[in-house]
């Protein structure tokens, strides 16, 4: 598998890199939960850190005008999850970021890595479907926009459909109900590969806003099979410190760690005056979907549930 | 009461004033949120399926449930009468609870039966049954060569299974009970 990723990828002059498994600032993203670890040094000094969840942090540091377009197969870990057919606490991440690709072009790439890796494990993808999550729920939760989201219009729309929801929920949460309860088992029953693009505002965390109000984002579904969420990457600077500083707080709330802000990132993001694409796709997913496998313990060697 | 996130196939969970078994469930993490769980409820009474989201965080009832390995001896218009080969205690069975399910019972067939106060609420079958093959369909000569290697047969009990064409009447087989297709021949 990895020889054909990495064809793909050279064939499209992308630079091959290895960044750090263990890192001082993973990504805060408040759902997380991390393998917290540290280094002792000869002289005593501790190190506290984490594995990452994901490379990209140090993938988006990386890209300049100089190296514009970058992959890397990592392996993540993440902690405080299911472990179960479709969930390993370490895996095999594959991401990419290119400088100067708008969103749009990042679809077209993407569809052309998943025909490239089907074609190779002789795997009959049907035609894709791309679809937007307002498409979506105008169609399955009788919500005509989500140009102006709000807890509102979605308590709205479950109790219409006689859904529970909670007090407690956030606007992401709510979506979330709609979304699983509604929109996923439409996509599950598609044959074909959907792509789920333009999310609302509130479920933009590291994309873009586009002009429209909605995120650049994109989720793609194989046979009820979630593989990747990708972005028009935001790189302004300023509204980036923001979200972090948000996303710490809505951390602390959840009484997880907060880890330092990533000031090498920001760093970064400023001197970036162009588009960015950027893509994280789980791999061990991607091959069980073009093996028909029936879980992630039969493509990873030695996984967690096998270990343990 | 017991988080969301601890639940199993086959656990019975008091939700809205019923009974229901768990028969599927997913965990999902959202790239943003919290995480929830996907699961699919048999309610015990009218054998009505739904499938609901919980937040994972989100607390259920569980109800104390008892299994006891039984055996399938007899249907009638109401129920499948089932026997526990130790106490040799007869259990019925209302026929919603089992469903299209009742189609693998056969004479013998060995279940898991789970009691809640006595009563009956779920009835777990084996993942494969064997069965003798009653009546198979002559191979049709030319059948191989054009792809078209299976044919219809059916089962001792009635029950209707798709098999290669080398199955012959009077054949032992094994039947995934999940999608009712052919498994393996028993030799």
């Amino acid at each position: 598998m990895n020889s054909v990723v990495r064809q793909f990828f050279v064939d499209r002059e992308y630079l091959e890199v290895e960044t750090p498994r263990f890192v001082r600032s993973p990504d805060i993203e408040p759902t997380l939960s991390h393998l917290e670890t540290s280094v002792t040094t000869l002289e005593g000094r501790k190190l506290d850190g984490a594995m990452i969840t994901s490379p990209e942090y140090a993938l988006k540091k990386l890209v300049s005008p100089e190296i514009s377009k970058v992959f890397e197969i990592a392996r993540v870990f993440r902690n405080g999850e299911p472990l179960d057919s479709l969930h390993s606490a370490e895996f095999t991440m594959l991401e990419w970021y290119r400088l100067g690709s708008s969103f749009k072009e990042g679809i077209e790439e993407t569809k052309k890595f998943i025909e490239y890796v089907a074609n190779s494990f002789e795997y009959e993808l049907k035609p894709w479907r791309i679809v937007t999550v307002e498409e979506l729920f105008r169609e399955h939760c009788g919500i005509e926009s989500l140009g102006e989201p709000s807890v509102e219009l979605y308590q709205g729309a479950l109790k219409a459909h006689d859904l529970d929801f909670d007090p407690s929920d956030t606007i992401s949460d709510l979506f979330q109900r709609l979304f699983l309860n509604l929109v996923q088992k439409h996509i599950d029953s598609l044959p074909n590969p959907v792509i789920v693009a333009y999310y609302p505002r509130h479920e933009a965390t590291l994309a873009k806003i586009n002009d429209d109000g909605f995120a650049e984002r994109f989720e793609i579904y194989i046979s009820g099979v979630e593989l990747c969420n990708a972005y028009g990457e935001l790189t302004d600077a300023v509204e980036q410190r923001s979200r972090f500083e948000v996303e710490l707080e809505e951390r602390r709330k959840l009484g997880k760690r907060e880890f330092p802000i990533d000031d090498e990132l920001i760093a970064a993001l400023e001197k970036i005056d162009q588009p960015m694409f950027g893509i994280a796709l789980g791999l061990d997913r991607l091959i069980m979907v073009m093996t028909g496998a029936k879980s992630l313990d039969d493509v990873i060697l030695f996984s967690t549930n096998n270990l343990f | 009461m017991a988080n969301v996130s601890e639940i199993k196939k086959g656990m019975v969970v008091d939700w809205k004033s019923h009974l229901w078994l768990i028969s599927e469930f997913q965990h999902v993490s959202p790239g943003k949120g919290s995480a929830f769980t996907r699961i699919k409820l048999k309610n015990i009474n009218t054998g009505k399926v739904v499938e609901n989201t919980f937040k994972s965080s989100e607390t259920l009832v569980f109800v104390d449930v008892s299994k006891k390995n039984m055996t399938y001896l007899f249907s009638d218009d109401l129920a499948h009468t089932f026997m526990d080969m130790v106490s040799y205690e007869q259990v019925g069975v209302d026929k919603d609870l089992i469903g299209d399910d009742a189609k693998y019972l056969k004479e013998g067939l060995q279940v898991i039966v789970s009691q809640n106060d006595e009563k009956a609420v779920a009835v777990e079958l084996p993942k494969k049954i064997e069965f003798e093959v009653g009546y198979a369909e002559p191979a049709v000569k030319g059948d191989t060569a054009s792809g078209n290697v299976m044919k219809n047969s059916t089962m001792e009990n009635g029950l209707e299974v798709r098999v290669p064409s080398f199955i012959k009447t009077g054949d032992k087989i094994l039947v995934n009970s999940d999608t009712c297709e052919y498994s393996e021949r028993v030799n």
